[in-house]
């Protein structure tokens, strides 16, 4: 018995001093014994533990869990290290390890069980701890851009090590600052106060950066002494761990994460936020770095689009228009755009994304129109063809531009942060100067953005000298083809003649169309209209040749189909292919009738005297000029005094989306409706047919047959 | 500016070009080239389908009628859309043979001796 009772006394003496919670219940699962350990790890006094239900450390979902465990032990069966859940007093979950032992009388009967359990929750914790590294490692893996990288930095951290708050800073060289990149559980005064610090600042974060050296403050002892000016109160964060975002050996930002209560880190915390830290560097740099090739991609784009926009049309001012409208707001929040003139510069544009903003600029521009002879701005780079870069526009630079107080107010109001002016520059010759402005985005331009801005002034001169280029030719190819077209033709008696040559809308080149009209002493008339395939100075030079032979071939007495199938012939000796369609009328002005040949071309139309229009749609031939030699089939027809011929192209009535009929069909009722006077009725069919621009030149003859009764004299016209 | 998609193939005995958008100034210069280039070619006639042509511009006519010109069995199939008209119009479909399909057009070579 001695023996027994000193080795209980030794075994109480061990239970005690154990380092692991020790505690024994009944066969009822009523608490017998509570070691000083089981205080610590539990919480609760060995005097309010014993005598209470052991269920009282479990969690509510655990309930069978202790059934199954007291039902082993009492079944003489024990447990090792079972990992669970325990509750504390104060209704924390720790994580234990549990050795269960049944507890054997004597005489051998099982009275109860001991529990030994092991807290291992800094051990779970640091388990999880590593998967959440591995997770976070595939995920910032996966993240291609900042923002996203830093959330899941962020969204990582902060459970893992139990934080409050976090926040990611990265360093803004062109500002020399530490720019806040995210952050979680701030207040918003706080997320203000932080959104860009001075690099040099007394801040924790700026320190770590500065020396690359993470930092754990693990109470407010060890912070405010340090960062006794950090602005905020004392009782806003207890304890701070920051470790820098390092690539190669340079920290470029840092993550910080606050705790409310103090907080010791342990090794294991610190090497977790260490590695993560050196993940999510990796993950910023390459999203930087992809970001990079983004943004190239995006401007080289722009570029392209730019360029396209810009060949799209051939005016000048149209041109610039376009190049402004895209300008904003991606690269700039003001546009402006002037060209050169003989006695300075002419504004063409200004644009802004919000039209009472472009106002303001338009008043600016009309009350203080730019000196010719600024010392800066698009009067000096027209004068030097030499870019400027303003990366900051300081009020005094305002202050020196301003002619005036009211100047200087309207300057403000631009609200102006940055600027670039770039010449517009083709073959040598500086043409005028673009002015790009940031204000409401705060972007500061740079180098860089010097670069992708002289690229656009270049497709834009390009395009401006490429316009200019064919207006030239335009206009020459407009000078030839009226040079070849008479504006008024001479009528015999008897009938009045009027016609128009239309051009197409802006931009397209000048065509082949024709008209003409041939009086012979016979009382015949040749009336004639015709269109050669193509644009431009080459179906012009075309149709006069064409105009010039068939004229010669009609005052040779050839009838129409003799005439058009010579012209036929003659096409073949053009030196580049060509094709022409044409309607051939030869009127005998004292009977009206008339023979005709339409070789290709849209039906002439005649309104009868008592306004009913047809369509002489007997076929001639197919177009001249192929190499076809196709015979002329001559039909005839009939002019009552009073009736009225309407001669055109095809340009009048062909719309791309649609075919003939409906332009067809459109000119029928101008026609039946229209004054009964050449001149009169060709207003009437032009401004009914040309509502919206045409796709192609068009020329119109009307030809008004009196018949020799009247008697009206020979008019010019 | 006008797209055009021209594709050729070689089909019972005859080339097919086929013209699926737009002729016009700036696509007939390749339309035109295409002709001449089958045109040029054995392997038989040369059909143009432009059942899916929905615009024919007067150049466009002029590079048909170049290639009716210059290679025997030339043959045009056209539907009943813009290309139809345009043909119908200028009287080309009376020197040049229109066909509704292209098995119609297949039957004519066929048929000729």
């Amino acid at each position: 018995l001695p023996a027994v009772a000193h080795d209980a006394a030794h075994f109480e003496a061990i239970v005690s001093c154990s380092d692991d919670a020790i505690v024994s219940k009944d066969r009822d699962g009523l608490i017998t014994s509570w070691n000083p350990a089981a205080e610590r790890l539990y919480g609760y006094t060995s005097a309010e533990a014993v005598g209470q239900p052991i269920s009282i450390l479990i969690p509510p979902e655990r309930a069978g869990e202790e059934r199954e465990i007291l039902a082993r032990a009492l079944g003489g069966e024990g447990v090792e290290s079972y990992e669970t859940e325990r509750l504390t007093k104060d209704g924390r979950r720790v994580f234990v390890s549990l050795t269960v032992s049944p507890i054997r009388l004597p005489g051998g009967q099982i009275s109860g069980a001991s529990v030994i359990s092991r807290d291992i929750s800094e051990r779970r914790r640091a388990f999880e701890r590593a998967e959440r590294l591995q997770d976070v490692t595939i995920r910032l893996a996966r993240e291609i851009r900042p923002e996203q990288t830093v959330a899941v930095l962020l969204d990582h951290a902060l459970p893992a090590l139990g934080a409050d708050a976090g926040a990611v800073g990265v360093i803004d060289r062109r500002s020399g600052t530490l720019e806040l990149a995210g952050s979680r559980g701030y207040t918003p005064e706080g997320v203000a106060r932080f959104r860009q610090m001075p690099l040099d600042a007394r801040l924790p974060m700026t320190d770590v950066v500065r020396t690359g050296e993470p930092l754990w403050l693990a109470d407010s002892d060890e912070l405010w002494p340090r960062y006794s000016t950090l602005p905020g109160r004392r009782s806003d964060f207890a304890s701070i761990a920051i470790v820098p975002l390092t690539v190669g050996d340079e920290p470029f930002g840092a993550v910080s994460l606050s705790f409310n209560e103090p907080h010791r880190f342990s090794a294991d915390e610190r090497a977790f936020v260490v590695a993560i830290a050196a993940q999510a560097a990796g993950a910023l740099e390459r999203a930087r770095l992809f970001d990079n090739e983004r943004r190239r991609r995006e401007q080289l784009d722009f570029l392209v689009e730019m360029s396209e926009a810009l060949v799209s049309t051939l005016d000048v001012d149209v041109t610039l228009e376009r190049l402004a409208a895209l300008a904003v707001p991606r690269i700039a929040d003001w546009c402006s755009v002037d060209l050169a003139t003989d006695d300075g510069l002419r504004n063409v544009t200004v644009a802004h994304a919000d039209p009472a903003r472009r106002a303001l600029a338009l008043e600016l521009q009309r009350r203080y129109p730019p000196d010719p002879n600024a010392p800066t701005g698009a009067p000096n780079v027209l004068r030097t063809g030499l870019p400027e870069l303003y990366s900051e526009i300081p009020e005094e630079l305002l202050v020196e531009a301003a002619e005036d107080a009211e100047h200087l107010r309207l300057l403000r109001e631009l609200g102006m942060v940055s600027g670039m002016v770039v010449p517009l520059v083709a073959r040598g010759s500086t043409l005028g100067a673009l002015t790009l402005v940031s204000a409401e985005s705060g972007h500061r331009y740079t180098e860089e953005d010097m670069t992708l801005a002289e690229k656009l002034a270049l497709h834009a001169a390009l395009a401006i000298d490429n316009a200019a280029l064919y207006r030239r030719e335009h206009e020459a190819a407009l000078a030839l083809q009226r040079a070849l077209l008479p504006a008024h033709v001479p009528a015999p008696a008897g009938v009045e003649v009027a016609v128009r040559y239309l051009p197409a809308g802006p931009g397209l080149e000048v065509g082949g169309d024709w008209y003409d009209l041939v009086a012979m002493d016979d009382d015949s008339l040749a009336v004639v209209v015709g269109d050669v395939a193509g644009r431009g100075i080459h179906a012009a030079a075309v149709m006069g040749r064409l105009r010039t032979a068939l004229r010669a071939y009609i005052l040779d007495g050839h009838r129409p189909a003799a005439a058009v199938d010579r012209l036929d012939a003659v096409m073949e000796d053009l030196e580049e292919p060509s094709m022409a369609t044409l309607v051939h009328v030869a009127l005998d002005t004292s009977s009206g009738r008339a023979e005709y040949v339409v070789a290709g071309h849209p039906p002439p139309l005649v309104r009868e005297p008592d306004g009913e229009v047809r369509e002489l749609d007997e076929r001639g031939r197919p177009p001249v000029g192929v190499g076809l030699r196709h015979s002329s089939q001559t039909a005839h027809c009939t002019l009552a005094p009073g009736s009225m011929l309407l001669l055109y192209t095809d340009g009048l009535i062909e719309r791309r989306a649609q075919g003939l009929a409906p332009g067809l069909a459109q000119l029928r009722a101008a026609l039946a409706t229209a004054p009964y006077e050449a001149e009169g009725c060709a207003d009437a069919i032009v401004e009914r047919l040309t509502s919206e621009a045409l796709d192609d030149d068009a020329a119109v003859l009307v030809l008004r047959f009196e018949g020799r009764s009247k008697r009206a004299p020979w008019r010019r016209r | 500016v006008a797209k055009i998609d021209l594709s050729e193939r070689v089909e019972g005995g005859m080339k097919v070009l086929r013209v699926d958008g737009e002729v016009d100034l700036s696509t007939s210069p390749r339309f035109s080239a295409a002709i001449d280039r089958l045109g040029s070619a054995a392997a038989g006639p040369l059909v143009v389908d432009l059942t899916a042509c929905s615009y024919l511009d007067s150049t466009g006519l002029a590079a048909l009628l170049r290639g009716a010109g210059r290679s025997a069995g030339f043959a045009i199939v056209a539907g009943d859309g813009a290309p139809r008209e345009v043909l119908h119009v200028t009287q080309i479909d009376e020197t040049v043979p229109v066909f509704d399909t292209l098995e119609r057009a297949r039957q004519a070579a066929l048929d000729r001796p």
